[in-house]
């Protein structure tokens, strides 16, 4: 049985996707699920050094903060190890993963810095080209503009990579929330970059 | 349109400054738990009858305060699931230790403005935080205490919660944590001051708007340390490190009941690449193998002598459970160059 992390992609500036790291970690067996389960701690590490930077990102999106994005990643990973042993189905694994991520995230989201640190100043850089500048800011503008609510399902389903219904099950919501809250984001993000 | 926004939202994930992977404050935090679980179980059921003890006093507190406050607040506060957010809110060692010791100040002072009553209902103060804990309620039918709208929460700073001691401005890193309890919202504000406040002064917190309701709710408070200071351990270590070419010296660590202030001054040549905030300091393990968790950190002075820099850095952690033999520093992971544990006897 293989189990599919497929959410935690980079892009590199060129458009080209690119793995975190080797092709390997993108299919995660169910021995190696069950090794995480077990307690087998040098498998969690392993684990943990593929998913960490995707983790972030997924955390970084919603909280807009790095180092609370770090923390709420941290704390997911340390969850997930410590509550190894109530995951009953391991094809459910990446589901209950990014489930774990997200309440991470927002438990992270309520107790977030109200103070300005120097990583979340954005300084623009010289090399970038003016119309893929205009698009991020655009992206971003879009995003503040947001909910908590409606970026999570943003997240979910584009950066995630997760289908409507695992999605609606890591959010915790019905079906119909999820797809009426995503169908809300997809409106506001399309009407800016159209309107650009 | 789908397409795009995919690639849109992985070009906006990208430019996440990724760190590298705190894979030993993961498997400290791990390991911890496992240890915990296994051999320290009767510790915790102590732990656990003093949180419930705690919790029996501060639910009695808030009946019988609620009772001087108003009819329609008594029923609300009533209604409060309180023992669920001090637990929640205990999450942080800090204030375990504090409420252990019985540290916290009661203090039950209510403000009302516009149907809406804030009562500050506990503080806690020492060396190197002020935390205080307050209720928001209303007597309106038209506001909601969920997060959304929001219309029974408090933003930091102006026209929020503003912070002044004796009628001057507190610099400080804060964070604030709140939620819905019954048909009201509890919080908690945790203040990192950066520099000395008072032992005593006179907390004045300032509110001029409270979700969209704008409207005074001004509160004083009077402030002290002094029991919490008796309980504060100084230890002057004044240990001296070389890392390439900077001087680091562990000047003063404070062991407070909810809080560890370590003081280190970092000197170095004016060219030199290695500033404070690449050393991770925030590593800092005791003699059990706990990490301490970094709240706060700032530069207390700089100063220059000839081609050489000297900064003074405190920095704020989560005080640990007990006080230890010895704290180790972990100054770097081993990519950014600079590997090298600092074991810091405290006799």
């Amino acid at each position: 049985m293989t189990i599919r992390m497929n959410g935690f992609l980079h892009l590199i500036s060129g458009g080209v996707k690119e793995r975190v790291s080797n092709t390997n970690d993108q299919d995660i067996t169910s021995g190696f699920v069950s090794r995480i389960c077990s307690g087998d701690i040098i498998t969690y590490e392993e684990f943990v050094r593929e998913q960490w930077a995707g983790a972030v990102r997924t955390c970084w999106l919603i909280l807009r903060n790095v180092c609370d994005a770090e923390e709420a990643a941290q704390d997911a990973f340390v969850n997930l190890y410590k509550s190894r042993g109530q995951l009953k189905d391991l094809n459910k694994f990446r589901i209950w993963f990014y489930k774990i991520l997200v309440n991470a995230a927002r438990q992270q989201g309520r107790r977030q810095t109200k103070t300005l640190s120097a990583s979340d100043i954005e300084v623009l850089d010289p090399d970038d080209k003016i119309d893929q500048t205009d698009t991020r800011i655009v992206i971003q503008d879009a995003m503040h503009g947001m909910g908590k609510l409606e970026i999570t399902a943003l997240v979910l389903c584009y950066f995630c990579d997760l289908t409507d219904r695992e999605a609606s099950i890591v959010a915790g919501w019905r079906l119909g929330t999820y797809k009426c809250r995503l169908a809300k984001a997809r409106r506001q993000i399309a009407k800016r970059l159209q309107d650009k | 349109m789908d397409e795009r926004i995919r690639q849109e939202i992985q070009q906006e994930a990208n430019r996440c400054p990724v760190q590298s992977i705190p894979w030993n404050n993961i498997r400290n935090r791990v390991l911890n738990n496992t240890i915990t679980n296994t051999s320290l179980q009767r510790n915790a059921i102590i732990r656990k009858s003093g949180y419930a003890f705690a919790v029996a006093i501060v639910i009695c507190g808030l009946l019988v305060s609620s009772g001087f406050i108003s009819p329609v607040m008594a029923t609300t506060l009533e209604r409060i699931p309180v023992i669920k957010a001090i637990f929640n809110f205990v999450g942080d060692r800090g204030i375990q230790n504090a409420i252990d010791e019985g540290l916290t100040t009661k203090v039950n002072r209510t403000a009302t403005d516009k149907g809406i009553s804030v009562t500050i209902t506990d503080v806690l103060y020492d060396q190197g935080r002020l935390d205080i804990g307050y209720t928001v309620t209303t007597s309106r039918a038209d506001l909601s205490p969920d997060d959304y709208p929001g219309d029974l929460v408090i933003s930091l700073g102006s026209p929020g919660m503003q912070f002044l001691a004796n009628n001057k401005p507190i610099h400080d890193t804060a964070q604030e944590t709140n939620q819905k309890m019954g048909n009201g919202r509890v919080g908690l504000v945790e203040i990192y001051p950066r520099g000395d406040l008072p032992n005593t002064f006179n907390l004045q917190i300032v509110i001029h708007q409270i979700g969209n309701q704008q409207g005074d709710w001004i509160l004083m408070v009077p402030v002290s340390r002094q029991y919490a200071d008796a309980a504060t351990k100084v230890f002057s270590p004044m240990q001296t490190e070389v890392i390439g070419q900077t001087a680091v010296v562990i000047r003063q660590i404070q062991i407070a009941p909810s809080s560890a202030v370590i003081e280190f001054s970092l000197t170095q040549p004016i060219t030199g690449h290695f500033i404070w905030s690449n050393l991770p300091m925030y590593h800092v393990v005791d003699d059990k193998g706990h990490g301490l968790q970094n709240r706060s950190d700032y530069i207390v002075s700089s100063q220059i002598e000839g081609n050489m820099k000297t900064e003074v850095v405190r920095m704020i952690y989560q005080s640990p459970k007990t006080i230890p033999n010895y704290l180790v520093f972990i100054t770097g992971p081993d990519d950014i160059g600079y590997p090298k544990n600092i074991k810091v006897f405290l006799k």
